[in-house]
């Protein structure tokens, strides 16, 4: 049995070896037809042109767009000259903030929600009190803790921007007289308001451009199928592949953040606490409440739909289990839209999916989410994956930097 | 005029629109052969969907075809429709409902949505003078 004992070295230093790479480098295991037929779900392949808006009638109107990215950027249409669109939605903050609650004349109740994409949601706001961009554009102007100007000062700068005036007549048409110019009629609050509902179709028309990019993972599931070597830069790496599998497996997130963007564009109540020292937040329920009495919901006469089919609106869903649900956001570019939630509650990637994983009862209304068991490597997979969501807007750089 | 008479009386007794005036669009037929019956036997539902294959978080349209035991259409039929995901104990994202009487026991149902994929179920609960009963239609989407 001479040369046994270093014949067995050798062997178990083989097995040794044969391990470390094991650990090193474990073979992706294949992915089930379901799981494919998942991946490729959420994938940007996926995502359908951009709908048409038919309430806007120049939802795609070039001059429109310019008009609008002007108007976006524009501090002059704020009470103290110093807040635009583009202060809460920033174009390096992927058009969000880096605040738990948005700030403009003053702290607002709500975290800034990414622009990126939100032209394919029916709904505006956590609540989705609004039902449609330009709609959704004429609150923060109005909002005394927002931008805080009237329908007139924002009819005014018009009037008084040559720039502004040769756009808006273009697209629209004369701007109508404006309060205290004589002689008065008794229609200028319907024709400010019509001028005011026409600024917010330019911005719609700029924020219909924001659109998402292509990420690592929509890499990696287009070349699925595809020979590795031909795409070399499209791998995600072990973790990141497991919290994918998570992600639509186990951990269910992709029971609401399903689809190209990550979002079912429904409401739900996953029992996230009030922001310290808020009262709960009512959700859905007050969100159905104010759409149904907005004047510039799909029905308003201010909608160019000479339809008014307004599907979303007329077949809504209503009931108390709304109470408190919120608008399933997006999760593309999630890294760098942190804090999370509407009330920016959860700084931290990690401590958003402790939340899911706990799924505690909620103090008003009912947890939609039941815990997950997950273990702490199993969320450090998911967070891992969750980082392959980040990527450039699929949006022309001119756009993305104020005029 | 005569001849259009008995169908505004039905479309108008109904609370309906009638199908005329629903003519430029072109809903689905339901396939007959397809009919599934209702839990107490009094009703045989087939039905199609505007959107085929059903895909999550687009809203749309289904025409449920309404017949009694023995085949014949029911044309005074009040449906309410509802439904959810059994695993999740949630209901429809929507309230869906029938808006117009499309004739020969045919019923538009607009606002059809479903916002997550999965095991589905779409209840049709019927109600009209041969009687009350429901259909519980399981769906994978």
């Amino acid at each position: 049995m001479r040369g046994g004992l270093p014949g067995l070295i050798v062997l178990l230093l083989a097995l040794a070896g044969a391990g470390a790479i094991h650990m090193n480098a474990p073979p992706p295991a294949p992915w089930s037809d379901d799981e494919l037929k998942a991946i490729q779900s959420l994938s940007l392949s996926a995502l359908p042109p951009l709908p048409s808006d038919p309430s806007n009638a120049v939802a795609n109107n070039p001059v429109a767009q310019r008009f609008g990215h002007r108007l976006f950027f524009d501090a002059r249409l704020s009470a103290n000259g110093a807040v635009s669109c583009a202060t809460c939605h920033q174009p390096s903050m992927r058009f969000a903030d880096d605040l738990p609650r948005a700030v403009g004349l003053a702290i607002g109740t709500f975290n800034s929600m990414s622009l990126v994409g939100t032209a394919y949601s029916p709904w505006y706001f956590w609540n989705g009190r609004q039902d449609s961009l330009w709609a959704q554009a004429t609150s923060p102007l109005e909002s005394a803790i927002e931008q805080g100007v009237s329908r007139a000062q924002a009819a005014r700068l018009i009037a008084g921007d040559p720039t502004y005036l040769a756009a808006y007549q273009a697209l629209f048409g004369p701007l109508p007289p404006l309060p205290g110019e004589a002689p008065e009629t008794g229609q200028e609050e319907a024709a400010v308001t019509e001028a005011f509902v026409n600024i917010a179709k330019a911005i719609a028309a700029y924020e219909r451009l924001l659109l998402p990019g292509e990420t690592r993972f929509d890499r990696y599931a287009a070349s699925l199928g595809q020979d590795e070597a031909s795409a070399p830069d499209a791998q995600l790496s072990h973790p990141e592949t497991e919290g994918l599998r998570l992600f639509i497996g186990k951990a269910q997130c992709i029971n609401c953040h399903n689809g190209p963007l990550f979002t079912n564009h429904e409401f739900h109540n996953t029992g996230v606490l009030p922001a310290i020292g808020a009262l709960p937040d009512k959700g859905r329920a007050e969100g159905v409440r104010l759409i149904l009495k907005d004047s510039f919901n799909c029905f308003s006469a201010h909608s160019d739909d000479p339809d008014k089919n307004c599907l979303e609106l007329r077949f809504m869903r209503t009931g108390d289990d709304l109470v408190a649900a919120q608008k399933t956001p997006s999760l593309r570019n999630l890294k760098g839209t942190a804090p999370y939630m509407h009330a920016g509650q959860i700084d931290t990637l990690a401590e958003a999916l402790a939340h899911y994983n706990r799924a505690r009862d909620a103090i008003v209304g009912h947890n939609e989410a039941k815990p997950l068991g997950l273990l702490p490597y199993e969320l450090k997979r998911l967070e891992a994956f969750l980082s392959t969501l980040d990527g450039p807007l699929a949006t022309a750089p001119e756009w993305l930097a104020p005029p | 005029m005569n001849a259009l008479f008995p169908l505004l009386l039905l479309a108008l007794s109904a609370g309906l629109p009638a199908a005329d005036a629903l003519a430029g669009d072109a809903w689905p037929t339901p396939n007959p052969d397809n009919a599934q019956v209702t839990q107490f036997g009094r009703y045989r539902i087939s039905y199609a969907s505007a959107l085929e294959p059903i895909e999550i978080n687009r809203i749309h349209a289904w025409v449920a075809q309404v017949t009694d035991a023995d085949g014949n259409p029911v044309v005074d039929a009040t449906i309410r429709v509802s439904g959810g995901m059994p695993e999740h104990d949630h209901g429809l994202p929507t309230e869906p409902r029938v808006t117009a009487y499309l004739g020969d026991g045919r019923y538009l149902i607009e606002g059809m949505r479903f916002h997550m994929s999965g095991a589905w179920h779409v209840v049709l609960k019927v109600k009209s003078g041969t009687g009350e009963d429901s259909l519980s239609i399981p769906l994978d989407i």
